[in-house]
């Protein structure tokens, strides 16, 4: 924290002063600002920090799981007989509107070998996912059918679950974290570590097995879909990591150091900006209120507290490597765009009323700001720029629908947070690839 | 009886208070809003009629309907009556008619359901002056024997801890789906 930035300080005091002795400090209910210019600006382009996913979808993945949802729709009948009329039609009609869309989506399937225009605005991977939720739904119907006719045992559901988790342990004791780069290696796992979380939440074993399918074979039906994607999840990880390099390096203990390496030195910045963190707006230098400083910083520090050190301990704690890597890394980012909000605020900057052309410079220097991280076509700079990019929407957002001098300033804030985010961001992301490849080394 | 009305306010006012009345609620920089008192009513008791053939119960009063009533008094109780064919509609008559009307209300709903349906009480919840109540209809276990074309009346007595001269004509909403399905079943608030 650098605190002797006197002759900023001095100046900001003094603006701040003169602001006031001008009767810039009713600016809280001052003028409205022009709602047509101030939508102009806020339709402007907004960044897109996207990024490609970092696996290729055979298209035998997609049809894997496509068989399995037709052979489980297959079981059941089209007309189903139970005593409670309600429940068979019901069934029935599940039935029914799922076995089309299985059909529809299908042919969509078969015409997209010839690139049909419906099917060609799908991706492989979303595809992927549409095949895999129609799975889960025919087996969540069959699970219904088969309590509803009493032809379920919970012995047998516990069974496959015990039988996917078994599965799932020996898939993370060979996930040696290879690829064939640093960078790649933390985008890939991310993804993996993603897919084995949904696994090990749908194999919890809640809610418990009803005493009576017959009495709630919709319960019965969402053990069964929940297992289902479990399983599913599971085979779709697997197919990922296949195409990893087998003799690719474990870059598994070098994820380990540089989330503990980055951990450290953003701990540091943390006990430097404490009383800010701690106290909010209340421990900077004078007055920020009625002015876009006042968001700024609360932006600013909200976004620092919400990636705290104990949620980054937990992903080390849970062994999650990537996702450790990463979060440290959105976390030091934070803390030190927090640390140059504060210096920056405490230097005069942003301190009064925006005129309608100051505004729209800022958000254009905001944009400029995550364009020049976002061009590096560095992947890590991508995903530490979000914050950035989320905030000058949200700030967009609120100049299209508010022309009070508060909901101006709270949209400058945002764009101001933006614009002294996106260079942190990029510096991160070049110190979390050097640490991992020093790490590595 | 002002210390049983203090004690009985409390009792739905207390610790499960989710907001209270004319705070300032405050969420990252958003604008402060005023927030209504709104407070679940927990320590409310049921007891439900199911009829194949008839009325859970007739009214006779003069307020428009008797699908949706408050029993606040024995004035109240004159204007109804209740089938006795049977143990479960003596009951039910029973809960209405002998509720402590200087303690307590009862507010009575007749909805007419699917035989394969079942009917429950989701929720009773409090702001000052009024009460709103969820109902949410439940399916039947799919062994029992129903049709879809068949409809059956349910009447829902629901006992809560205010006199009627302390809230205005509830309003009610039913639930197409109920949110606590899973889980053991409530036997003390079984649906009808």
């Amino acid at each position: 924290m650098r605190r002797t930035v006197t002759r900023r300080r001095a100046l900001g005091t003094t603006g701040t002063i003169l602001a006031a002795l001008a009767g810039c400090s009713t600016l809280s209910t001052g003028t409205r600002y022009d709602e047509e210019r101030l939508r102009d600006i806020a339709e402007e382009a907004i960044p897109d920090p996207s990024i490609q996913f970092p696996f290729t979808t055979p298209s035998s993945m997609i049809a894997f799981h496509r068989d399995r949802a037709r052979a489980f729709l297959e079981q059941v009948p089209e007309s189903v007989s139970l005593p409670n009329a309600a429940t068979a039609r019901s069934i029935e009609n599940e039935r029914s509107a799922l076995a089309d869309r299985v059909d529809s989506e299908s042919r969509e399937a078969d015409d997209s070998d010839g690139e049909s225009d419906e099917d060609s605005r799908r991706t492989p991977r979303e595809r992927l996912s549409d095949w895999r939720r129609n799975r889960v739904e025919a087996a969540r119907l069959l699970g219904r059918y088969r309590a509803a006719t009493g032809d379920i045992e919970r012995s047998a559901l516990r069974e496959r679950r015990d039988a996917i988790r078994s599965d799932r342990a020996d898939f993370v004791a060979a996930h040696a974290y290879r690829s064939t780069d640093p960078t790649s290696a933390v985008h890939q796992h991310l993804v993996l570590e993603s897919m084995l979380r949904t696994v090990t939440r749908e194999l919890e074993p809640y809610p418990p097995f009803p005493e009576a399918p017959t009495a709630d074979p919709d319960e019965v039906g969402y053990l069964v879909g929940k297992m289902v994607r479990a399983e599913a999840t599971l085979s779709d990880a697997r197919r990922y990591r296949d195409q990893l390099p087998d003799d690719g390096d474990s870059y598994r203990p070098a994820m380990m150091a540089t989330a503990t390496w980055l951990r450290r030195r953003a701990r540091r910045t943390e006990t430097a900006l404490e009383r800010y963190l701690e106290q909010g707006v209340s421990a900077l230098d004078g007055d920020v209120s009625g002015t876009p400083r006042e968001s700024w910083f609360r932006v600013a520090r909200e976004i620092a507290r919400d990636h705290s050190n104990s949620e980054l301990l937990d992903a080390i704690g849970e062994s999650s490597y990537a996702g450790a890597v990463l979060e440290a890394g959105r976390r030091r980012t934070a803390l030190s765009t927090l640390e140059t909000v504060v210096d920056e605020i405490e230097g005069g900057t942003y301190g009064g009323r925006l005129s309608m052309a100051q505004l729209a410079s800022l958000r254009e220097r905001a944009v400029s700001n995550v364009q020049s991280t976002l061009q590096k076509q560095d992947r890590f700079g991508r995903r530490l720029v979000e914050p950035a990019v989320d905030r000058i929407r949200d700030g967009s957002q609120r100049l299209g629908s508010g022309a009070s001098p508060e909901s101006v300033n709270r949209a400058a804030g945002r764009f101001a947070y933006a614009e002294y985010q996106a260079p942190q961001a990029s510096a991160v992301a070049d110190e979390v690839r050097n640490l991992l490849t020093s790490a590595g080394e | 009886m002002p210390s049983t009305r203090r004690s009985v306010l409390r009792a739905a006012t207390g610790l499960s208070s989710l907001t209270v009345a004319g705070c300032q609620s405050f969420s990252g920089d958003s604008e402060p809003t005023e927030k209504p008192q709104t407070d679940p009513v927990t320590d409310y008791t049921v007891v439900t009629l199911r009829r194949a053939d008839g009325a859970p119960y007739r009214y006779t009063g003069n307020r428009r309907s008797g699908e949706s009533l408050v029993v606040g008094s024995s004035d109240d109780i004159d204007a109804l009556s209740f089938p006795t064919d049977g143990s479960k509609a003596d009951e039910f008559g029973s809960f209405v008619r002998e509720t402590d009307f200087e303690e307590r209300s009862v507010l009575l709903y007749r909805r007419r359901v699917s035989e394969c349906d079942r009917q429950h009480v989701e929720s009773v919840w409090r702001r000052p002056g009024s009460l709103s109540v969820t109902l949410c209809r439940e399916r039947r276990a799919a062994d029992v024997d129903c049709s879809t074309d068949t409809e059956v009346e349910v009447g829902i007595a629901i006992r809560v801890p205010f006199t009627s001269d302390q809230f205005d004509q509830p309003t009610a909403s039913t639930s197409s789906e109920c949110t606590d399905r899973f889980g053991p079943r409530d036997t003390t608030t079984e649906g009808a």
